[in-house]
């Protein structure tokens, strides 16, 4: 068995003329956290769809567990469903108001005929939502009658019914307060170690990230332009884009905070629809130099467990 | 010490709905110095906004409000929609978290900050045009002159805020509110925002309330700080003080909720981040004693469910640190 259970050769997305993801060569090793972390429009969560096949990549392929993803047929596809899963940002929109939240977490079993017969299936829902700490005798009420970070795990109860092995995480703690966020993060820590699921953790938060995650890819516009060990990329960044962007998450210790230097980015994000020649983020790097807006650049190894797409560490050309 | 440019003193705003009063600021006192910057922290539905909405008297016939607050030497609560009017913009500017709903879609930048302007004072158009330039470039928006015709979709949500400041800097305000400033922008471009709003609080000398619930954000920007929960100040002091030695449960729940970038162990190694169980109260239904008693790690006592703790000083603290809890003997160190 490969220790990779998800791997992207050479993906891309375009809607049009924009290129959400523009060659992305990731792989997801079985049973880590990987984070994805980037800003608002850098592609990260279409490539998290895209894993899934839940939007058609337009190149390059994904294979899951072997399994070419992107060529996979529609029986093939329905069995790669069940072994995965997407946790989405609201759950208030992810879930069907009309329905009773034993329902909505009992729909995935119906479909891929698990726990088959009303009692096993009811035993079933009861079983998940005391696994995500939600009471059983609240599966006959709807959404809105809970609060923001009960429907999270409702919709966490919902993505593990088929016990999948890979579960997308796409900013699922992004629209909860802090104390929340902390109640949620926590539970998925304890899911993985509980159920060995292998998770990406999509967000835009890195200090998040860094809580959860054994390895962090960095994207800006379409691109990963660094990958790492959690610790080596945000205590040791390779990349410019990743030095700025630890920089600018603030740091709850006064003094420290203060007399932190912070790399503050000049310019827009350019569009996708027209990135930059050579380097994509050559436009706002402070540390851009000649050959930046010839080359552009791949990831290359820049230390143990760490890779950057940047020519300060030679210069290189996809 | 100067005297404060804003001084609210026992604000209360109760709004009534169909389940009964609503209680949603409960007695909220604070002072804002000139060229200071105060920071309200708290959750959702802690009353943070909703205190700051009242000041203005921003908000819905539904609200009922209290208490005083003196700006300038006037008292701002039971003006008239008239002279509030005069006030807001060109005494108190406000910045709001989302600049697409607080911009007029359908109308130019340039009518948009003209509008702030003309507010204030009798203006030609020309001279509209060129203060209105004059203030993006102020706020760092390149080409200032091209951007006064566009419109706010022409614009990133970065450069919306900018423009946004622009209007609230329009009337030379003493006192500039921010709400959620900067929440809805990515980290990088909200590093550019404060550094924007530090710089020009320099320059002006304005008092700065920053309204947010980034804990990290604070620490880097505020003088002093007023956690909030359930619309009362549980606990404020210096910025350093509050975050050195909380002495509340729930600052303390707060900070301890935080994962920290820079922490370089592997998230294998790391603790479980601290969590509060359950919610706040609903403000239509306040328990009777302190509103965090049902979530409270500390709660040693039948005291705590039966009678709401004062904003005491904290023991062996600086005076100005004070806390509501009668346990802050207790829990201070974090």
């Amino acid at each position: 068995m490969s220790d990779v259970l998800v791997r992207a050769s050479g993906l891309q997305v375009r809607f049009g003329p924009v290129r959400a993801v523009d060659g992305v060569d990731l792989e997801v090793r079985r049973g880590e956290t990987l984070g994805l972390v980037g800003e608002s429009g850098c592609g990260k969560s279409t490539l998290g769809n895209a894993l899934l096949r839940l939007v058609e990549p337009t190149g390059g392929t994904v294979e899951f567990d072997g399994l070419d993803v992107t060529a996979a047929g529609r029986r093939e596809l329905r069995a790669l469903r069940r072994r995965t899963a997407m946790i989405f940002q609201d759950p208030y929109a992810s879930l069907d108001p009309r329905r009773t939240v034993a329902e909505s977490i009992g729909e995935p079993l119906a479909i891929h005929r698990l726990h088959r017969g009303r009692a096993a299936r009811r035993a079933r829902v009861g079983e998940l939502m005391e696994v995500v700490g939600l009471n059983p005798d609240h599966g006959g009420r709807y959404p809105h009658e809970f609060s923001g970070g009960q429907r999270q795990r409702v919709g966490i109860a919902r993505a593990l019914a088929g016990e999948p092995d890979f579960v997308v995480c796409d900013e699922p703690i992004a629209s909860l307060d802090v104390s929340v966020q902390a109640q949620v993060v926590n539970l998925l820590v304890r899911l993985q170690r509980e159920f060995g699921l292998t998770y990406l953790f999509v967000s835009h938060d890195l200090a998040a990230v860094r809580q959860v995650a054994d390895r962090v890819a960095v994207m800006y516009l379409g691109r990963v332009v660094e990958l790492g060990a959690g610790a080596s990329v945000s205590s040791a960044p390779a990349h410019p884009y990743t030095e700025a962007l630890v920089s600018a998450v603030p740091v709850p210790e006064p003094a420290r905070e203060r007399t932190r230097q912070r790399i503050v980015l000049t310019g827009d994000v350019p569009s996708p629809a027209d990135p930059p020649s050579g380097c994509r983020f050559r436009t706002r790097c402070p540390k851009a130099f000649e050959p930046c807006p010839d080359h552009d650049p791949v990831l290359q190894p820049t230390g143990p467990e760490q890779a950057a797409a940047c020519h300060l560490h030679g210069v290189t050309d996809r | 010490m100067t005297a404060p440019a804003l001084t609210v003193d026992d604000l209360h705003v109760t709004f009534r709905t169909r389940k009964g009063p609503a209680r949603v600021v409960n007695g909220l006192s604070f002072e804002l110095h000139p060229g200071r910057t105060l920071a309200v922290v708290g959750e959702s539905g802690s009353g943070k906004s909703v205190s700051s909405l009242a000041l203005l008297g921003l908000l819905p016939g539904t609200a009922d409000v209290r208490g005083s607050a003196i700006f300038d030497g006037d008292e701002l609560i039971g003006r008239s929609e008239e002279e509030l009017r005069k006030v807001r913009g060109a005494g108190v500017g406000m910045v709001f978290q989302d600049p697409m709903t607080s911009l007029n879609p359908v109308l130019t930048i340039e009518r948009q900050i003209g509008e702030a302007l003309r507010a204030h004072e009798k203006v030609s158009d020309d001279g509209v045009r060129a203060r209105a330039a004059e203030l993006l470039t102020e706020v760092g928006i390149p080409d200032a002159k091209a951007r006064l015709r566009a419109y706010p979709h022409q614009l990133s949500g970065g450069m919306r805020q900018r423009v946004m400041i622009a209007i609230a800097l329009a009337g030379n305000p003493k006192v500039l509110i921010a709400d959620e400033a900067t929440t809805a922008l990515d980290v990088t471009v909200q590093a550019q925002i404060l550094e924007l709003i530090e710089r020009l609080q320099d320059e002006h000398g304005m008092g700065v309330v920053w309204i947010t619930h980034d804990l990290g954000v604070v620490a880097g920007i505020a003088d002093h700080v007023v956690v909030m929960y359930a619309g009362r100040c549980v606990e404020e002091g210096a910025v350093d003080e509050l975050f050195g030695r909380p002495a509340h449960p729930y600052t303390r729940g707060l900070l301890g909720a935080l994962p920290v970038v820079d922490d370089p162990r592997p998230a294998r190694e790391r603790d479980e981040l601290v969590t509060m169980p359950g919610l706040p109260p609903d403000p239509a239904a306040l328990p009777p004693g302190c509103a965090f008693y049902p979530r409270c790690p500390v709660r040693a006592d039948a005291r705590c469910a039966t009678s709401l703790p004062p904003l005491s000083p904290v023991p062996g603290s600086a005076a100005e640190h004070r806390a509501a809890t009668f346990y802050a003997g207790e829990v201070t160190g974090r």
